[in-house]
């Protein structure tokens, strides 16, 4: 984050850069499972789509982007940093400052308003109530959802609450939006208005991956990453399509 | 990389915990009834033996807590020595003189006996009024003092004059309505003898919810002559200093033993007991109530220690996905055990909090309908306010941290 200013003018910097990143799981008496070994490299400001059948590795690469795993092998730059040796605690800080999560399944509290769901990394990255408040309503805001602050997700609609995880990804300012299947439990209506969410959140510069198994999801992004069996079976840029009927100011 | 990130604030995780229990409001009872039992049994039972202990501390000390007592009859533990005792010589007012004159320690000395008897005043009769025969110093060691009138002269308990001081309640039902300096001077009947009262005490006050004040004061030579002179007196002495009172009671030993012509070796045929000989007393029986107390404490608080740590063991199981959420979201692994601990310790001092103030209902419950007073110690809160922290921390350190151990991406699957 230190570094931030230098590459926002030429849009060129890389913010993630992947060499011979690979993961072997070990299942105990059966050694291997190996699913991955992957060079890649995102610029900061790229609209990724990665693609793959289920089993494809898409999930494993998805949680080692995340800092959610580590490799077993390679060297993964992240906002300039490596953090591919990092220990449980320092991941955890990593994806607290760099990485905001937006699941299928949402993963919000259940029990708490969507403006505390949203809070929630700021506790963790030790802000004070009065800023974490602003700073929340403000993500909100961002989702136009801030007249919603008060509501549980259970009274919110699924839409809704997809836009709640997604201004809870946007409040630390993350170095990359990391989509897992995002409309993967909405309805196609529903599903168009979050995918408009991230074009506009690209076009105010962020970095947004979204890890999908939709075609039609991923003829949002500017580039497409399919996968296959744990390895990059193509890397295509490619013109993104963008929705006529502007449903959302 | 980052600033050091500190712990989630303690109100935050105390705000969780307390939102995570009200969502489980019985469950959660249940989970402390064990801290529930124990605080409140804790706050009960020392509470009572708090009352209990004040009220005999008063008694006992009631003459004075440097006064002690020359008795034919000690404290005897067994029949043994209750029949060995009987055949002890009484104690007499020649034995009384002897101790004065001789004792170098001694700075007043009293001999006295109790009993009780009628007493009139006109068409006033109280029947069984405790009568307490004293000689003249007496006065030098009577703690309660006179609200009117004098203590005896030396001339009145020599002479074995009918006088008497009486009781603060004894005044008030024998001229009621009258001021007790309006006593002085009346003529009142003991046992149909006249007396002419010189005196009035001052209140003492009620102990157990028995007055204090229903009692009268005659010389002992008096008392001798109502009540016979067969009965061995006691006699009540004050030393010089009360830092002086282990060296007269021995000095007092000595020369009874003198008096008696006891041999070297022989038991001593009398006793000697200070207020401290009964308050030792007092004490081990206390130590037995509290040995047992800690022992029924120390189990509930084990035993609902372990309902803690077994229910919070569920409850990290139940919300696995909210923990994959919040290490998602960057909850480190400190992060996460701190907010379950919390949680657990939160629990802990609510269940002790609900039996704090369940044993203190019970005891001023108990109170209002015993004469027993309600003295609430400081100390039990806050002993057992500190042992449900322990138990808090101590059974729940282990879910908390099978909770902080959880892996994100297993936590965030998890159905």
């Amino acid at each position: 984050m230190s570094d931030e200013g230098v590459g926002n003018g030429d849009g060129k910097r890389r913010i993630i850069e992947i060499r011979g990143l690979s993961k072997i799981y070990d299942m105990g008496k059966l050694k291997v499972e190996a699913s991955l070994d992957v060079d890649l490299d995102i610029e900061k400001n790229e609209f990724v789509a990665i693609m793959g059948p289920s089993g494809s590795g898409k999930s494993t690469l998805m949680n080692l982007l995340g800092c959610l795993d580590t490799p077993t092998r390679g060297s993964y730059k992240l906002n300039g940093h490596e953090v591919s040796h990092l220990d449980d605690n320092e991941l955890a800080a990593v994806r607290n400052e760099e990485i905001g999560f937006i699941f299928q399944t949402f993963n919000l509290l259940p029990r708490a308003t969507a403006l505390h769901n949203v809070e929630l990394p700021l506790i963790y990255a030790g802000c004070s109530g009065r800023e974490r408040r602003q700073r929340a309503l403000h993500a909100l805001e961002i989702t136009g959802l801030a007249d919603r602050a008060d509501h549980r997700p259970n009274e919110l609609s699924g839409g809704e609450r997809q836009r709640v995880a997604i201004a809870r990804a946007l409040v630390n300012d993350p170095a990359i939006l990391l989509a897992d299947e995002p409309t993967g439990n909405l309805d196609s209506k529903t599903s168009y208005e979050v995918m408009e969410l991230f074009i506009r959140l690209h076009e105010s510069g962020q970095t947004v991956i979204v890890v999908t198994h939709e075609r039609d999801i991923a003829v949002y992004a500017h580039r497409v990453t399919r996968f296959l069996d744990g390895r990059i079976v193509s890397d295509e840029r490619q013109t993104p399509k963008r929705a006529a009927a502007p449903a959302t100011q | 990389m980052k600033p050091p990130r500190r712990a989630v604030g303690l109100s935050e995780g105390v705000f969780i915990a307390l939102d995570a229990i009200w969502a489980n409001k019985l469950r959660s009872f249940l989970t402390v009834l064990g801290n529930i039992v124990a605080v409140s049994s804790i706050i009960l039972v020392v509470t009572i033996l708090q009352g209990v202990n004040s009220e005999v501390t008063d008694l006992l000390t009631g003459e004075g807590a440097d006064v002690y007592t020359v008795r034919r009859i000690g404290v005897a533990f067994s029949h043994e020595e209750v029949m060995a005792m009987r055949n002890r010589p009484r104690l007499t007012r020649e034995d009384a003189r002897f101790l004065r004159r001789e004792a170098s320690t001694i700075a007043a000395l009293s001999a006295g006996r109790d009993d009780s008897a009628r007493i009139d005043y006109g068409n006033e009769s109280l029947g069984r009024v405790s009568v307490h025969g004293r000689s003249y110093e007496w006065a030098l060691i009577d703690s309660t003092g006179l609200q009117e009138g004098r203590y005896f002269s030396p001339l009145e308990t020599e002479r074995n004059r009918p006088v008497v001081i009486l009781g603060a309640d004894i005044a008030e039902q024998l001229f009621p309505g009258l001021p007790a300096a309006s006593a002085l001077g009346r003529r009142i009947r003991i046992d149909g003898l006249h007396f002419s009262v010189i005196g009035v005490s001052e209140s003492r006050g009620s102990s157990f919810g028995f007055s204090q004040d229903e009692f009268v004061v005659v010389p002992v030579g008096t008392f001798q002559r109502l009540f016979g002179s067969r009965g061995s007196l006691r006699f009540s002495v004050k030393p010089r200093s009360p830092e002086m009172v282990e060296e007269s009671m021995e000095e007092a030993r000595m020369l009874m033993r003198l008096r008696h012509r006891l041999r070297p070796g022989d038991d001593d045929d009398f006793a000697i007991t200070s207020s401290d000989t009964f308050l030792n007393l007092y004490k081990q029986f206390t130590a037995g109530i509290y040995g047992a107390l800690i022992g029924i404490v120390a189990m509930a608080l084990v035993v609902g220690g372990i309902v803690i740590m077994n229910i919070m063991l569920m409850v990290v199981t139940e919300r696995t996905r909210e923990i994959g959420i919040r290490k998602a979201v960057g909850a480190t692994y400190q992060q996460v055990l701190w907010q379950f601990l919390v949680e657990a310790v939160t629990m802990s001092l609510l269940g002790g909090l609900v039996g704090i103030s369940l044993g203190y209902m019970a005891a001023a419950g108990i109170a209002s309908f015993s004469p027993l007073p309600f003295v609430m110690a400081g100390w039990s809160v806050a002993a057992a306010l500190a042992m449900v922290l322990i138990v808090g921390v101590v059974f729940g350190i282990y879910p908390a941290s099978r909770a902080a151990k959880l892996d994100p991406i297993a936590a965030l699957r998890y159905e």
